[in-house]
């Protein structure tokens, strides 16, 4: 059954249907939690109350409009509660997958160690960045986002994500260096 | 922005993507089914607390106000002062008070105001949770039974979220996080951090609305 059908029952009080639009949401929205949160038992708890905050919420939610964006404003706005509540900065505590022959041409192993060093930089580089900076780009380069999609759910217009988004990255380049310091 | 930094712009939003598609994030947990199981329990909730349509508020506070009459009417400070009014030829009526003393008011006096102590006691008093562990004394990476009674969210409806915890000394555990049933009460089982070391230790329970409750386990070797 189609999103909409289902959030429309949803909104009905089927929980039935609720409950499989949220199996069809919950990887994403766990993902985007972890990324504020930088603490999986958090996230969580956070991606939780999200949905059933989400459910009480069905009234607000425009017939027809994708579901996805709609929900990680929640889910996001949980998390950065949660953060907060926390007292502490969240880390990005995240794990890189080692290098997969499969998905790429094959490299040479020196070739395979310098790209692994350089996720490694930019993983850490992006840790050090602002919440704001590291959510924006995480959102959109990790969680696969359209500039729509971020904009809805950040709560900004399009045109924001976009020059938010230009400088973050440029503060990621210039936290990864001048080309003299590469050496 | 000079150019001469080591990556346009163009080669670490490739990177990004690439890092993007690389990533492990934890295992997402199925929340699914945990979430419709709140959501039919707060469903219930809302029925229970719902007027059955066969009463009506009226008749609601005519039933109320027949049963304080009632109270009132059968109490025993009604029922003796209206003995002693019927009974004043009898020998208590006949036998002089003494002096400055009122004693069959005072009399109904304490026990009306003894009456309407417990009254307000019963009356104001909101569950107060508590929690069972079984077996009080457990060895590290075992399973313990935790129950809850009287989990409620500011004296109505159930408690949600809430969070269980082992504390020993400074350091604490997160066990699980469970919602109370439509008995106000949970029952789970979860199993005791090998972290932990031998010795006293804490089970806490903390909710939005109420002071955290914690309830004492023995750590074994």
């Amino acid at each position: 059954m189609e999103e909409a059908k289902l959030a429309e029952r949803a909104r009905d009080g089927d929980t039935a249907a609720y409950e499989r639009l949220v199996r069809m949401h919950q990887a994403v929205a766990f993902r985007a939690a972890y990324l504020v949160t930088g603490d999986a038992p958090e996230a969580e708890d956070a991606t939780q109350e999200a949905f059933v905050k989400a459910y009480r919420a069905l009234d607000r939610f425009r017939p027809g409009a994708p579901f996805r964006p709609w929900l990680l404003a929640i889910v996001t706005n949980e998390a950065r509660n949660r953060r907060r509540s926390m007292g502490r900065r969240a880390g990005l505590d995240l794990r890189v997958a080692a290098e997969d022959q499969t998905v790429s041409a094959p490299v040479s192993p020196e070739a395979a160690v310098v790209a692994s060093e350089r996720r490694e930089e930019l993983l850490f580089r992006l840790g050090e960045l602002s919440e704001s900076d590291r959510v924006v780009i995480s959102y959109r380069y990790f969680l696969e986002l359209s500039e729509e999609e971020t904009a809805t759910t950040l709560g900004c217009a399009r045109g924001t994500v976009k020059s938010r988004l230009s400088r973050a990255l440029a503060r990621l380049r210039k936290a990864m260096g001048k080309e003299e310091d590469a050496g | 922005m000079p150019d001469n930094w080591r990556f346009s712009e163009d080669e670490v939003e490739r990177d990004l993507r690439d890092l993007g598609a690389r990533i492990e994030y934890p295992p997402t947990p199925d929340l699914a089914h945990t979430v419709r199981l709140r959501l039919d329990a707060e469903t219930q909730v809302h029925r229970v607390r719902r007027w059955p349509r066969f009463i009506s508020p009226r008749w609601a506070v005519a039933a109320a106000a027949l049963v304080v009459i009632s109270i009132v009417a059968l109490s025993p400070t009604v029922h003796s002062g209206l003995f002693v009014s019927d009974q004043q030829t009898g020998s208590e009526a006949a036998r002089p008070a003494a002096p400055g003393s009122d004693q069959p008011e005072d009399r109904s006096k304490q026990e009306a105001g003894v009456g309407s102590q417990a009254g307000e006691g019963e009356a104001t008093g909101c569950p107060f949770p508590s929690i069972e562990i079984e077996p009080a004394r457990v060895s590290r990476g075992e399973k313990l039974r935790l129950r809850g009674h009287d989990f409620a969210s500011g004296c109505e409806g159930t408690a949600r979220g809430i969070k269980l915890y082992l504390r020993q000394g400074g350091e604490s555990w997160k066990l699980a996080t469970v919602d109370a049933d439509r008995r106000l009460t949970f029952d789970i089982r979860v199993r005791l951090p090998t972290a932990a070391r031998p010795g006293p230790a804490w089970v806490r329970a903390t909710t939005s609305t109420s002071e955290p409750i914690e309830k004492r386990v023995v750590v074994l070797r």
